[in-house]
């Protein structure tokens, strides 16, 4: 099959990881011919989402981590190489992920009980919740309802949290997940909850979420496997960051779709709190006095725009950010909220960079709705996959498990093309790779690190809301400042990462020790590790814990600082890997840059035509990818010319770009129409819909302010 | 002028409701996937295609009766995902496949189960059952080719392909056809599959197929119209 593969190329790209697939969608979309291969079955390496069942697969591969098989002999090679050529051989293996491991906390459904859910309606079908969950609760409550109501019906002295997180997102979610609920039968405690909570009461709920309980088995997860997404990296997208403007830009968006970052949690003193961060959260919290409120507005107020008030903050630039909050007089509560919640800072953060990062923070807000942040929905490994499409749509050529023997470089030390594993010479003019394929003295590491994670499946929220909450908790380790906080992200059933009832919660850690002490003081702090038979009726417990139903441990070696060295040939480009930040940002950056060295006159991935404006011409000046000559031709019966060149390239891109300009009209006055509509949806926030349009003024400037940079 | 008749009847009244599927191409290279769309929504054929550039999909609208029409969308694989890799973003969401192989190439008929086997891992209707698949032997218009019927048939049964036609591009044989057959199949599903699953209609947080612009995946204004959702596995 490979051996159908043109012979040359413009860009080759190794890895389908995030910034590699930016780069080749970016050549692709300006007409250069880009052959992208992965050594991997699946798209996105390290940015990967992998299904339930695909996990022992892809731990078995790390631990074997080679990284091809090559085809080719000495002599073979030789045959290959032109004159002044030398072929450098790449690594045969590589070794990024350490110590995985998976897990089921559950048990097999005793013997006597499967006959239950078989006699259910034979169709698992999730159309039909009802009946086969209706069947459920019988087996359930015989065999553990006795432990489990203890637990349960303690009052809940988080009550005050969750009335303060009840009343702002309430405007989003209530009535459209009562809806759902009443549906799907679905989490019947938070459908009740809302209503409530209203009234004043706080009784429902435990009644409801007794009534929720389930007890899971192996059978139960395990059948569910397809429809589970654990990300390697899962990743946020700022709403107001590169990532989500490169989204729109390039028209990727129309391959993703999003959920917001409903919640922004602390824990402190054991106690799981909604973070106010909008002004309509501040003026609605609870959870501050109302002195602690007018503090916050007012350093909210002034960190979106601290850079236009540097006096400020003089003197504080390089200490900490702690030192600058606590001199700003503000209560240690409101400092923990902006330290951990908005700036996703530790306390060894410079203050520069948390002013930086708080103000990314607030001018995501609002943007999509009372957030700062977008999850893509079925996993962040959506996300180099959207690229890759619009790459392939451009004529990009993909080939997955085929990767590089070696690399041919020129007595200038230039590289002029690979060896597949397959063992076809395929030139090219540049070379991009993820640095797991090159030979290690190509890219320096900085300092060697590994980040920690941890991928959980829950039966319940960490703090069970009035709907289905997407929720970030940047978890500091108490008595150690310097050391790296634990970033937690819970993804309801609704981010489709998981099924019904279930919760995928990730863990990401810069790795201090081993795998299971790095994340060991927030899963203990989080989930409930006591087994289903334990009796714990002697226990003070505020509230149930989620209980652990299935895990994933494994370190990832850090290689998001990989930087280039002298050994790499000029034309050959490294990327970095994922690192332990939140977002995407800095991939969308590096990708910019390096297209920019190889383009300079170069849009950086354009917005394509609509598929309307596109003309199709069947003679020879079609949009062709110039390589596609003799073997397309072959193939397709037909007898191509070849006179097809750069030429016929450059003249497509130029109609694609008149198609642009015309669709750009178009398109604006959609948005529009669109974000009238979603101010409908969410119109019982009185002040959103102003900060609605504001930021969506805001956001055409800046749109407009970013072409101008560019052109 | 296939469409004529539709076009009359669109004429007389208002449709009540519009579909918008998804509907997958796929097959080995060469085998004429991108003629056979683009006889069936622009209506003519020519020897000298490439390589489809930055289109996603063909969009063909079909007024199917008086109380339904129909937006195709058909997915090409762009040339490229040739390998059968294809990204998960092209299977989200496809209602139908459609397999199609060269009848003067064995070889292209030997893939199809790679194909099918395929579309069947990587997606699946709403109520979990697989998504319903076409088999097209294309190039019937060349002299040479002898069809087994009878091995197709039975090809078929075995391997529930939904029905297969023998099809030629080139001279607008069974094109029509065969997407008339496909539609109609697509319209008998179980409503459930049809709609958005529960999870979609009800996302009251989630930013939705555009960011910015309304485009959705279906080139149409809104996602209003999108009634087509599987699960992606």
């Amino acid at each position: 099959m490979a051996s159908d593969l043109p012979d040359e190329f413009d860009v080759i790209v190794l890895g389908t990881g995030l910034p590699e697939t930016l780069l080749a969608a970016a050549f692709s979309r300006i007409g250069l011919t880009v052959l992208h291969l992965d050594r991997n079955d699946y798209y996105s390496g390290s940015w990967a989402s992998f299904s339930l069942r695909q996990i022992p697969g892809w731990i078995e591969g790390q631990k074997k981590a080679q990284c091809y098989a090559s085809e080719v002999n000495e002599e073979k090679l030789s045959s290959l190489l032109k004159e002044g050529e030398r072929a450098l051989q790449l690594p045969e293996t590589f070794h990024t992920v350490f110590e995985a491991q998976s897990k089921y906390h559950v048990g097999e459904r005793p013997k006597e009980e499967k006959a239950i859910p078989d006699s259910s309606p034979s169709t698992d079908e999730s159309a039909k919740p009802d009946s086969t969950d209706t069947s459920l609760p019988p087996a359930t409550a015989s065999e553990s309802g006795d432990s489990k109501i203890p637990e349960l019906s303690g009052p809940s002295p988080t009550g005050d949290a969750e009335t303060s997180t009840g009343i702002v997102p309430g405007q989003f979610d209530s009535a459209p997940e009562e809806e759902e609920d009443s549906k799907t039968e679905k989490r019947e405690g938070e459908a009740t909850g809302p209503a409530g909570e209203a009234s004043g009461g706080k009784v429902e709920p435990a009644a409801g979420e007794q009534k929720q309980q389930r007890e899971w088995f192996f059978e139960d997860i395990e059948k569910e496997w397809r429809k589970f997404s654990f990300d390697l990296t899962p990743k946020l997208l700022y709403c107001a960051g590169s990532m989500v403007e490169l989204l729109i830009v390039s028209d990727v968006a129309k391959y993703c779709e999003f959920r917001t970052v409903s919640r922004v949690l602390t824990l402190r003193d054991n106690n799981l709190e909604r973070v106010p961060c909008s002004r309509a959260d501040v003026f609605s919290s609870k959870a501050l006095s109302l002195l602690e409120k007018r503090l916050l507005m007012k350093f909210l107020t002034f960190a979106a725009e601290y850079d236009k008030q540097p006096d400020e903050y003089k003197g504080f630039e390089d200490k900490p950010f702690v030192e600058f909050l606590a001199s700003k007089k503000l209560s240690p509560k409101i400092q923990y909220f902006i330290l951990h919640a908005i700036a996703m800072a530790t306390e060894s953060t410079s203050t520069k960079e948390g002013l930086e990062n708080t103000q990314k923070f607030l001018r995501s807000l609002g943007r999509y709705g009372n957030t700062a942040f977008l999850f893509p929905l079925y996993g962040s490994g959506e996300l180099p996959q959207g690229f890759c499409r619009l790459s392939a749509v451009f004529g990009g050529i993909y080939v997955l498990t085929l990767s590089v023997s070696h690399l041919l470089v020129n007595d200038e030390n230039k590289c002029t093309g690979v060896i597949t594993s397959a063992g076809q010479r395929i030139s090219c003019k540049y070379l991009i790779a993820d640095p797991s394929y090159l030979p290690k003295d190509f890219y320096k590491v900085p300092q060697e690190s590994r980040i920690s994670r941890g991928i959980f499946v829950t039966d319940s929220s960490i703090l069970s809301g009035e709907g289905e909450d997407l929720s970030l908790l940047q978890l500091p380790h108490e008595g150690q400042p310097q050391s790296p906080s634990t970033t937690v992200l819970e993804l309801p059933p609704s981010a489709m990462v998981s099924p019904r009832h279930l919760y995928v919660v990730h863990m990401t850690r810069r790795a201090v020790s081993d795998i299971s002490s790095d994340l060991e003081p927030a899963v203990s702090a989080l989930f409930d590790a006591t087994t289903p038979d334990a009796a714990e009726s002697d226990k003070v417990k505020d509230t149930r814990k989620p209980r652990v139903l299935w895990s994933l441990h494994f370190q990832h070696r850090d290689l998001s600082a990989v930087s280039r060295s002298e050994q790499l040939p000029s034309n050959v480009f490294v990327v970095t890997g994922p690192g332990v930040e939140l977002d995407t940002d800095r991939c969308v950056e590096e990708a910019k840059t390096i297209f920019k060295e190889i383009c300079p006159k170069e849009e950086f991935l354009p917005k394509p035509p609509h598929p309307d404006d596109i003309i199709y011409v069947d003679t020879e000046e079609v949009p062709a990818a110039a390589n596609d000559k003799g073997e397309w031709a072959k193939d397709a019966n037909t007898a191509e010319s070849s006179e097809i060149g750069d030429n016929a390239g450059g003249q497509t891109v130029e109609k694609l770009e008149d198609g642009v300009k015309k669709d750009g009209g178009e398109e604006e006055k959609d948005g529009r129409e669109q974000g009238g509509e979603g101010v409908k949806t969410e119109a019982d926030g009185g002040d959103l819909k102003s900060i609605e349009e504001q930021s969506k003024e805001e956001k055409k400037k800046s749109h407009g302010a970013d072409c101008q940079a560019e052109s | 002028m296939a469409d004529a008749s539709a076009a009359a009847a669109g004429a007389i009244r208002q449709p009540t409701q519009e579909h918008l599927y998804k509907v997958l191409v796929i097959g080995e290279f060469g085998v004429g996937k991108t003629s056979v769309i683009r006889r069936y929504t622009e209506g003519y054929f020519s020897p000298n295609y490439k390589l489809t550039i930055g289109v996603d999909f063909a969009l063909k609208t079909v007024d199917y009766n008086e109380s339904a029409k129909v937006n195709l969308q058909l997915w090409d694989i762009a040339g490229h995902e040739r390998f059968g890799h294809m990204t998960r973003v092209y299977y989200k969401y496809a209602i139908a496949a459609i397999v199609v192989f060269d009848l003067s190439r064995p070889a292209t008929f030997d893939a199809v189960l790679k194909w099918l086997d395929d579309v069947n891992s990587k997606v699946m209707l709403s109520n979990e059952e697989p998504v319903p698949v076409l088999l097209l032997a294309n190039k019937c218009d060349i002299d040479e080719v002898n069809i087994d019927r009878d091995k197709i048939d039975n090809f078929c049964k075995e391997h529930h392909f939904i029905g297969w036609f023998p099809t030629s591009a080139k001279s607008n044989t069974n094109v029509e056809e065969a997407m008339n057959f496909l539609i109609e199949h697509i319209l008998s599903l179980p409503v459930e599959t049809q709609q958005m699953s529960p999870e979609r209609q009800s996302l009251p947080n989630s930013v939705t197929s555009s960011l910015e612009t309304s485009y959705g995946f279906s080139g149409k204004k809104g996602r209003s119209e999108s009634s087509a959702c599987c699960k992606v596995v």
